[in-house]
């Protein structure tokens, strides 16, 4: 139960990463091609 | 369903909150012109890395208030694998740097690069170090008690290096926020060392312990019966982990992790069940009495009161069964009418730890023990092999889809066992596991070397 809620969270985590550095690499440095 | 549900939303609240904050800044906040696509990707992966990476000291300070509401074990775990994952985000930095634009490698150079170059290229060299030791101690060589002053050892040093990297390329940290709030988090990271490495070991030292009994059990078991010396003993709840120094100060990082395996209803009389297992534990049969003895806990959720349920069933192998005895000693203290069953798997019938006590505490309780032997006797009429879905249907009750589960064993027989629920509609919610991770980390490389197929 617990095992999956931790999985959850760091799926989560690393998800949110990449979406918000993403966003923030187009927003300042537009599109990479 | 736990108790302490809404703390649990509020911590991982704050865990996004800190992890997140660097990127919000950057996105929100005022900023310093754009440049290229990738170089901007290169610079934020670095920002949420070390954001990541730096908040994992915390989920390993051992902070009363974590360890009170989230499962030991998984605090460790989430620490293992998001540290892994900072791993490859912080890489992930100079190498996006490196490839558009090669001219870049030249800060590599630590002759000729400049000081915010050369703490980056020590801050990585640690890192690298610091998982290597981590990934792939055994395979090293190396003892726990070494590993963890190397752990300390590089986390500390990559925390300071890649401070300094960050706070003196000073472009997004001219920002005053983002500069405000690296520091902030530099001071938290600070404290947190602080908090586990004098402040709690303090407090230990504070609370004495002696050994006054070391009980032989059977399959290569001692009991450690442990009395506080000039208190009245740490509350617990039974089936809680607490950090354990044997003959030497708690400032000393030789401790080591095991479950309360007494009734909570005795804090004045504690006891660890201590499997050997070839590394510190082997010695735990020479310890003498009156040994002096530090408890650093408890800690974990791993337990009744956290878990209230109607009936509870019981499921262990070999040595998990030393929280599952705490907490069906507290039940017998307790003169508890619940339905309890337990399921105990072990290789042998010799090795079958806590027997007798186990028998009596039928005749105690409301409880029905079930052995699940993998090489049973000659004319052994019990259940033989793992503890499949087939033998839990065999002997669980009626009423088992409202039951609460405790389960406690080596990784393999926690997924096998939990997967054996999830098909006889068990919900997840009522299945609460403590993985015997350390013991399972010192046992992977034979278990899976023999073949080891999980029931």
């Amino acid at each position: 139960m617990q095992r999956l809620y931790a999985r959850r969270l760091i799926i989560a985590t690393l998800a949110l990463i990449l979406l918000l550095v993403l966003i923030f690499s187009i927003w300042q440095g537009g599109l990479p091609f | 369903m736990t108790k302490y549900r809404t703390r649990q939303w509020f911590w991982i609240a704050v865990y996004f909150v800190l992890v997140f904050a660097p990127l919000l800044i950057l996105l929100f906040a005022p900023r310093p012109a754009g440049r290229t696509f990738w170089r901007e990707l290169s610079v934020s992966l670095g920002f949420a890395g070390l954001a990541l990476m730096g908040l994992q000291f915390i989920p390993t300070a051992r902070l009363p208030f974590l360890g009170e509401v989230f499962p030991l074990d998984t605090l460790y775990d989430v620490h293992h694998r998001l540290s892994i994952i900072a791993f490859l985000l912080t890489l992930a930095h100079p190498l996006i740097l490196f490839i558009q634009n090669p001219y870049t490698l030249r800060l590599l150079n630590v002759v000729t690069a400049p000081w915010r170059a050369r703490a980056a290229v020590a801050a990585t060299v640690l890192l690298i170090l610091l998982v290597a030791t981590s990934v792939k101690r055994l395979a090293l060589g190396l003892s726990y008690e070494l590993w963890r002053w190397l752990h300390d050892l590089f986390s500390v040093g990559i925390a300071a290096f890649a401070l300094y990297h960050v706070l003196n390329v000073n472009y997004y940290t001219s920002v005053p926020i983002q500069r405000g709030l690296w520091i902030a988090l530099g001071l938290v990271w600070a404290a947190m060392i602080v908090y586990i490495r004098i402040i709690k070991p303090w407090q230990i030292l504070r609370r004495p312990y002696q050994v006054v009994e070391v009980i032989k059990e059977r399959g290569k078991t001692w009991s450690l019966v442990l009395e506080p010396v000039g208190h009245s003993g740490v509350p617990f709840r039974a089936g809680q982990v607490a950090w354990l120094s044997l003959g030497h100060s708690p400032f000393r990082i030789e401790e080591h992790p095991f479950s309360y395996a007494s009734s909570d209803s005795h804090p004045e009389r504690v006891v660890f069940a201590i499997k050997e297992l070839g590394d510190f534990t082997s010695a735990v049969g020479s310890v003498q009495p009156g040994t002096k003895a530090y408890i650093d806990g408890p800690y974990g959720t791993f337990d009744l009161d956290h878990h209230v349920g109607t009936d509870y069933v019981f499921i262990a192998g070999g040595i998990g069964s030393a929280p599952i005895m705490g907490m069906l000693r507290t039940l017998a203290d307790r003169k508890d009418k619940h339905s309890l069953q337990f399921f105990y798997g072990n290789p042998t019938w010799e090795e079958v730890i806590f027997r007798k006590e186990l028998d009596a505490l039928q005749t105690k309780l409301n409880l029905e023990v079930i052995h699940v032997l993998e090489n049973p006797p000659q004319n052994w009429e019990g259940e033989s092999g793992y503890i499949t879905k087939d033998v839990l249907q065999r002997h669980l009750s009626c009423d088992y889809r409202n039951c609460t589960y405790f389960i406690c064993g080596p990784l393999p027989m926690i997924v096998s066992v939990e997967r054996s629920l999830e098909e006889l509609a068990v919900s997840r919610r009522q299945v609460h596991e403590l993985s015997r991770k350390r013991a399972f980390e010192l046992a992977r490389r034979r278990i899976f070397s023999e073949s080891y197929k999980m029931a």
